[in-house]
Order: C-alpha cells, then sequence, then structure tokens
C-alpha cells in the first residue's frame, strides 16, 4: 500500500470528492478529529479546519454542485452539521436539536428546483433533511421505526421519483418522496446493521441495489427494494464498509463490496461475488477519477482507501 | 326546557304505514339530497342555544342535526333514514348524500314494483343478488390512486375548498394509510400544517406546577427514563426511590406515567426538579377508554420499557432500573404529552408495527380500524396537526377521511360516473329472461344507478334528462363537471371518488332501503324517545 502523507493518523470515516477548474478534483477527507483537503489527488493533505466554526471533530462529509463554478461542502460534527459554498474558506453552522446526535452519514444531490436535497443520517435522531443546499434542516423520520442509521443511497433520477434508501440498526427504509417519509423493507434473515448501501447510478430508472451489513452480507435487489436476495454470506472479511458501482462493459453495473479485510467484485450485476486477490497494490494516485464516500475513492479499476491507520492509499483491482 | 307532549301508545297499520313512512324519508332526502355536487346548497340550523344558526353543507351533519318530525309516524321514517345515513357518516367519512339519494331512488322505483304485485320480501331478496353484481363491477373499475397529484384530485372533489385539499393531500401523500390528521381550530382564513416528531397523546399532567416553562405552560425533558404504569401512587417513598434509580443510571430527567399521584408524591417531585433533571408525572392516555391498555403497551415498546399494571398486581416498590423505558426527548404541556426518539429496540417495534398493520387489514370494523391506525401513526412518528378556520373543520375532516379511503381502496370516476357505468353490467342480464321479482329488482337498481348524477345537474340549475342521454351517449367515465357546467371525462378530469366510499354508500343504501321495503307496521310508545344519537 502506497502511504499518502496524512497530517495525523486518526481514523478516516468518509471521504468526498468534486470537480473544479481544468479537471482537477478536491477531495475532503472527514477524520474523526479534523476536515482535510487535497487538491493533488490525494498524495498531500491539508487541514481544513483551521477556521474556528469548524470543530475538530468531522464525522462525515459530502459535497453538491450548486451550479458550473460553485459547489456546497457539508460536514457533519457532533450535534451540527457544518457549510461551506466557497471551498472551505467560510463556513456556517446548523446546530441541530438538543441532544447533540451523532452525524454518522450525509448525501447531497441535485434537486427538480435547481437547489440541492441533502439527507443526514444520525445514530440517535433518525435523519435530517435539507431541500435548501444545506442552510436549514428538518427532522424528517415520518414511518422511520429505527433511529439508528449508517447509510444512505440516492437514486440518480432523485429529481423525478425520489427513491432514497437508508441502511439501519434493524435494516432498510425507502422513501418514493426524496426522504419526506419511510417505509421499511423485509431483508430475508437480516438481522445485521446496514452499514453500507448503494444504488446503481448507471442511468435514470436504473434500480439494482446492494446493501452490506456489519457481518459481512451482501443483499441486492433490482427493484429499489420490494425484494430481497442474499447474495453472499458474510466470511472472514469483516464488516461492509462501502458499496460502489463501477464504470464497466455493462455501464455502471459493477458492484465492488469494500469490507474491513478485503474487496470483493460483483458479478452478474452483483449476483455472484469474487475475492479481489492481491489487491492492495501500490499505484500512483493519478490514475484517480471519480470518489464515494466512505473510506475510498473510485476510479475505473482502482480505489483510493483512507485506512483506520490515518494513511490513504491506492488499491488496484484485478 | 323543552317538554314532549304526552301521546299515548298506537299500531299504524299498512296502509298508513308506507304513507307516513315515505313521508318522513322524503324529508330528510329533501333536506340531504341538494348537498350533492360542486353547486351544493346549504341548510340553515336555528339555534338550540343563544349560539349564531349554523349553515351547513355537509349531509352527515344536516341529519344528525335533524333531530325530531313533528308527525310521531313520519318521524319513524326519517329517524329510520337518519340513523342509516349517520351510519354512513361515521363509517365512510362521506357519501351520505349519494346514499340518500340512492336510498330513495330505490324506494321510490320499488314502490312502483310492489304495487304491481310483487312481493316486498322476494323484493329485497333480489335486490341484495343485483347489488353484489353492482359492487363486483365497481371493484373491477377501481384504480389505484397512483400519485399523489390523483389524492390531490380525490380531496378536491370531496370537500371543494382547495388549500384544505391541497394540505390534507399532501399530508397523506407524506404518511400513507396510517397517517394520523389531527385538524385544529387555527386562524380565520389560514391553513397551515406541522407533523408532530415522534409520538403524542392527550393526557394532561398531573400538576401544571410541573410545567416548568412558565411562559409555554409546558416542560420538556432530554434523555430521560420513563415509568409506564396505571399504579396509583400514593408513597412518597416510592417516588423518592424512583427518582434516585433514575438519576444513578445518568438520565437527565423521569417521565411518570401513573393513574394518580398523591399530592405529598408531586411535592417530591416538585422538590427533585432541577435545571439538570426534570420530573413530570401524567395519567396513562385514554384512561377511561378500553383502549387504555393498547396505549401502555405502545409506551412499552416505544420506550423498550415494562408496563406496570394495577390488575396484575404490580407494585411502585419493587421497580428496578431495567423496567424503566427511555426517551432522547420527552414534552408535556396542559393537555398532550409526547415522547420523541424513545429508546425502543427496532426490531421488535418493527414486529410490533407489523402486527397491528395485519389487524388493520383484517379488521372489518371501522372504529377498530380507526383505533389501529392511530396506534400505528404515532408509532411511526406519522401523526400531523392541520389549523384551519373553525367553520372548514369538518370539511378538513371530511377530506382526510376520504383521501385515507382512496389510499386504502382506490378511486372512482366520481360525479356518480362510476355508478353510472355500472349499469352496463346489468344490462346484459335485463336482456334474459327471468322471474318477475329477479327483473324488478334489476330494472330498479338500473334507474337508482342514475340518481346521484341526475341530482347533481338539477342541483346545479340544469335539466337532467338531455344532459343524462348526452352522458350516456358518449360512454363510461363520462359525467357532468358541475363546475365548469360540462360533459367530461371524469378521470381524464381528474374527478374523483374515494372507492370505499362510494361502495359504502351503494351497499348501505340499498341494503337498507331493501329492508325498508318489508315494513309494515309501525309501534308507537307513550312518549317516544327524543333521537340525539342515532
Amino acid at each position: 500500500m502506497n502511504d499518502s502523507m496524512a497530517p495525523n493518523y486518526d481514523p478516516a470515516l468518509d471521504i468526498a470528492v468534486i470537480g473544479i477548474e481544468d479537471g482537477a478534483r478536491r477531495f475532503y477527507l472527514a477524520n474523526g478529529s479534523s476536515l482535510l483537503t487535497s487538491i493533488d489527488e490525494g498524495s498531500t493533505w491539508t487541514d481544513s479546519s483551521t477556521c474556528s466554526v469548524v470543530p475538530l471533530a468531522a464525522s462525515c462529509v459530502t459535497t453538491a454542485t450548486i451550479s458550473r463554478d460553485a459547489y456546497v461542502l457539508l460536514v457533519g460534527t457532533p450535534g451540527r452539521i457544518i457549510r461551506s459554498v466557497d471551498s472551505g474558506h467560510s463556513w456556517s453552522a446548523v446546530p441541530l436539536p438538543a441532544p447533540a446526535p451523532t452525524l454518522t452519514v450525509l448525501c447531497a444531490e441535485e434537486d427538480a428546483s435547481g437547489g440541492i436535497l441533502a439527507i443526514a443520517g444520525t445514530l440517535e435522531d433518525g435523519v435530517y433533511r435539507s431541500v435548501d443546499s444545506g442552510i436549514s434542516w428538518k427532522s424528517a423520520n415520518v414511518g422511520l421505526l429505527d433511529m439508528a442509521v449508517f447509510s444512505i443511497a440516492m437514486a440518480v433520477d432523485v429529481r423525478d421519483d425520489g427513491v432514497v434508501l437508508i441502511g439501519t440498526l434493524s435494516g432498510v427504509f425507502r422513501s418514493w418522496n426524496r426522504g419526506r417519509s419511510w417505509h421499511p423493507l423485509e431483508l430475508p434473515d437480516c438481522t445485521s446493521p446496514i452499514l453500507s448501501i448503494a444504488i446503481s447510478t448507471c442511468a435514470a430508472g436504473d434500480c439494482l441495489v446492494i446493501a452490506g451489513t456489519e457481518s459481512g452480507d451482501l443483499y441486492r435487489s433490482c427493484n429499489f427494494g420490494d425484494s430481497w436476495s442474499h447474495v453472499y454470506v458474510g466470511a472472514n472479511l469483516g464488516e461492509v464498509v462501502k458499496i460502489l458501482f463501477l464504470e464497466g462493459d455493462d455501464p455502471g453495473r459493477i458492484p465492488i463490496a469494500i469490507f474491513n479485510l478485503g474487496i470483493l467484485v460483483g458479478h452478474d450485476a452483483g449476483f455472484t461475488w469474487q475475492e479481489c486477490k492481491g489487491a492492495m497494490v501500490p499505484t500512483n494516485s493519478a490514475s484517480i477519477v471519480a470518489a464515494v464516500g466512505n473510506d475510498c475513492v473510485v476510479a475505473g479499476g482502482s480505489v483510493l482507501l483512507a485506512c483506520s491507520d490515518g494513511t490513504t492509499g491506492v488499491a488496484v483491482l484485478s | 326546557m323543552h317538554r314532549h307532549k304526552r301521546r299515548k301508545p298506537a299500531v299504524v297499520l299498512q296502509p298508513d304505514t308506507d304513507a307516513h313512512f315515505r313521508r318522513g324519508i322524503d324529508q330528510i332526502a329533501r333536506l340531504v339530497s341538494p348537498t350533492l355536487g360542486p353547486r351544493a346548497g346549504t341548510v340553515i340550523v336555528a339555534p338550540m342555544t343563544s349560539k349564531s344558526p349554523e349553515v351547513l353543507d355537509n349531509g352527515g351533519l344536516i341529519a344528525r342535526r335533524t333531530i325530531q318530525l313533528s308527525d310521531r309516524s313520519d318521524d319513524v321514517g326519517a329517524m329510520f333514514l337518519r340513523g342509516l345515513l349517520w351510519d354512513i357518516h361515521e363509517q365512510a367519512g362521506d357519501g351520505v348524500a349519494t346514499a340518500c339519494v340512492l336510498f330513495k331512488a330505490v324506494m321510490d322505483s320499488a314502490t312502483i314494483h310492489l304495487r304491481s304485485g310483487v312481493g316486498a320480501a322476494e323484493l329485497r331478496d333480489n335486490l341484495l343478488w343485483g347489488l353484489g353484481i353492482v359492487l363486483d363491477e365497481l371493484d373491477r373499475i377501481t384504480q389505484p390512486p397512483e400519485s399523489p397529484a390523483r389524492l390531490d384530485q380525490v380531496a378536491r372533489t370531496l370537500c371543494r375548498k382547495d388549500r384544505i385539499a391541497a394540505t390534507i393531500s399532501e399530508i397523506l401523500a407524506i404518511s400513507g394509510v396510517y397517517g394520523h390528521i389531527e385538524v385544529r381550530n387555527g386562524h380565520r382564513d389560514s391553513v397551515a400544517f406541522e407533523f408532530l416528531d415522534g409520538a403524542y397523546w392527550k393526557s394532561s399532567v398531573h400538576s401544571t406546577s410541573m410545567l416548568s416553562d412558565l411562559t409555554e405552560r409546558r416542560i420538556d425533558i432530554q434523555r430521560c427514563r420513563v415509568l409506564i404504569s396505571d399504579l396509583e401512587i400514593q408513597n412518597e417513598r416510592d417516588v423518592a426511590s424512583l427518582i434516585e434509580i433514575a438519576r444513578r443510571s445518568g438520565a437527565g430527567g423521569l417521565v411518570i406515567v401513573a393513574k394518580s399521584l398523591a399530592p405529598p408524591c408531586i411535592a417530591v417531585i416538585l422538590a427533585n426538579t432541577s435545571r439538570d433533571f426534570g420530573i413530570v408525572s401524567v395519567p396513562p392516555p385514554d384512561l377511561e377508554q378500553a383502549s387504555h391498555e393498547s396505549s401502555l403497551k405502545d409506551l412499552e415498546v416505544l420506550t423498550n420499557g415494562r408496563a406496570l399494571h394495577a390488575a396484575a398486581g404490580d407494585l411502585i416498590g419493587s421497580v428496578k432500573l431495567s423496567d424503566l423505558g427511555s426517551a432522547r426527548h420527552v414534552w408535556a404541556d396542559r393537555a398532550y404529552f409526547g415522547v420523541i426518539r424513545a429508546g425502543s429496540d427496532p426490531f421488535h417495534l418493527r414486529k410490533h408495527v407489523q402486527e397491528l398493520q395485519r389487524r388493520f387489514a383484517s379488521s372489518d370494523d371501522a372504529a377498530e380500524r380507526e383505533r389501529l391506525a392511530l396506534r400505528i401513526s404515532r408509532l411511526s412518528g406519522s401523526c400531523a396537526i392541520v389549523w384551519v378556520d373553525e367553520r372548514m373543520m369538518h370539511a378538513a375532516e371530511s377530506a382526510t377521511a376520504g383521501v385515507r379511503s382512496a389510499i386504502r381502496g382506490g378511486v372512482l370516476a366520481g360525479g356518480g360516473a362510476a355508478l353510472l357505468t355500472c349499469q352496463s353490467a346489468l344490462r346484459p342480464l335485463l336482456e334474459t329472461s327471468m322471474p318477475g321479482a329477479k327483473r324488478a329488482a334489476l330494472r330498479i337498481l338500473h334507474s337508482a344507478l342514475e340518481a346521484p348524477m341526475k341530482t347533481i345537474i338539477l342541483n346545479g340549475g340544469m335539466e337532467p334528462a338531455p344532459i343524462l342521454s348526452r352522458v350516456k351517449e358518449m360512454g363510461d367515465g363520462h359525467g357532468w363537471d358541475g363546475k365548469a357546467q360540462e360533459i367530461v371525462d371524469m378521470n381524464l378530469q381528474g374527478i374523483l371518488d374515494p372507492a370505499l366510499v362510494t361502495k359504502t354508500a351503494l351497499r348501505k343504501a340499498v341494503s337498507g332501503a331493501a329492508q325498508a321495503l318489508t315494513i309494515d307496521t309501525i309501534i308507537h310508545r307513550r312518549v317516544p324517545e327524543q333521537a340525539m344519537q342515532p
């Protein structure tokens, strides 16, 4: 593994990326104590949390494009969501209702109105929802029977049918109305928290969903969660940290499951899974072309891992 | 004080029974029928006290306000129909005027057949047989509501107040079939709503001194423990012990749900309440009702505690920390208390809600379904409050019932168009040869199915016959748009009715009329009871 420079060694919790000028990208990494930024594809990282409004404990981060030249950066910290629209130069904080909840995951997408629909998951308070690019947040727990939220996935065509899925302690909940209300979904034999969930983003209307659990199990649905198949039984790879979809011959249909101790690649659109042996091959991170959330940045064929010891590195999928 | 004139007991036989009974029915029908359709008339009810007269456009309420007719034999017919209409209002929330028109149409048409020698009992049985055919046809043409926009159209058809309709349909599109809407009197000429976070019950605190926020007359406690019980707590030492258990657990407060607290116990609570440790006590929700056990059960599941029951011999002195539930936030004011983000076991809560949903789906009892829906709504945080002008409260409640019904049972073309479409299911049977009573029953139903649309046209000030004839020419699903005064495709135009309401109105009207046809005798008691509740 290629150890890129990280200014400290706190556990990495979340990564977000946004395209900036000239095809370059800016990466943001929340590591539980600060928010790090990289503009050289993860080779070097600087601490963004010098501004007084940003507390040290950034637990999750997400970005979404507001216009051609601007993006919103949302950071979860204990009891507050912090927002910047100038690449982190200035910040505003939105406190959530007391007692302060623990932010676990943030997700944002462009909305039908041209604003940003953002959803924040918490460990104790369910979800908060913003329809004004993160300026204000409201509790959105109608129908939600489980307040411990670990993962969120929005459909690419969220502006049309608004499908949002969340993984919780007791299973998956689905919203058909852009996160305004929730309905529980039944996963067969699932008693483990849903730590990661992803919707295939290859095309509008696509509805392939993969969910991963704390016990390392993988579930697949091809109808936005109406029915599920148990496609992988957790063995010795630990918990599922992140589910991603890579570009491939069948666009967007190659699911990748990042575990604590390894990586699985899905075949047949996630019906069968195969371990990526020797995945941790160090390479130059310049090949990275896209990024998706928790712990990893994905490229066509490579993954940048932000590891729990605070280091980052590139893994090539064989 | 009003006194009834003492009257002798009496027996009224045919043909007087029929004449009186019909006169009573006609009186109610004349009051209720004008309220059908978008250009409905209103009824003004003279005040009973010093209040202003009441202007009503809701058939159910008009029937309810009609307490008694002056002729006691006419009154029997009127009260028969009134009871039936109120039953529909209670069960379906709407459809009263449609049912009234259908009932009268069946009665009027049946009279002709009875005079021609068809037996009443035979006609009754065949009307019920024909009703089954029409209901099957309604099932066939029922459509799912599909989208929030369709729900909005249903609400607009029902309550004729666009802002209320939009609000109600928006809330129920979010919260679904179990969503609970409480309509409260708000500011004049405005409509507002909010979803209340968590669950709340109507239950006032044992002492208003516990409401520490003196401005808002409210208390908010965070990270608290919850004692769930229906016990009567007499001993202040028990309360002190409870407080100590909660404090030692690191909680920020304590909520005591108990049937009653003796004054010394309340004093202990007030003495131990501080800025860092809030305490409040409330009676179990719905204490006076049979449903109070289910409220305790819901609180138990929601907070992951153990409910203590007086009937089971549970004692307050034996409470352990593990018996107490927990919640991130509890609030109480003078009338309500609520639990936000309770410490439930989500697996247990899911199962509990699933069980309630299963019971809801299998229950035919409207009141039971209403109770179950409210419980599910509370447990899943789907309770909303709508504030409307006092004069609009009935419209909002009616739209709520209708939209919920549409979500559950689908929608049909409104304005009587769906009922008119059902004529096509009877026509082929009428062309076959069959016994006289069967044919008579089908003819009665065939003619009655036109009655709601005819009445809507008439209420709009138009001549029904030519319009109805044109509607029939244009085919199924077409009807008279009373607002625009033109024939339209009701589905395309979004003039929709909740299917369950239409089916309930039809079933109750036809079966009620079928039963009424067999009445031969009226017996009067010495002093007829004044009918206050149907």
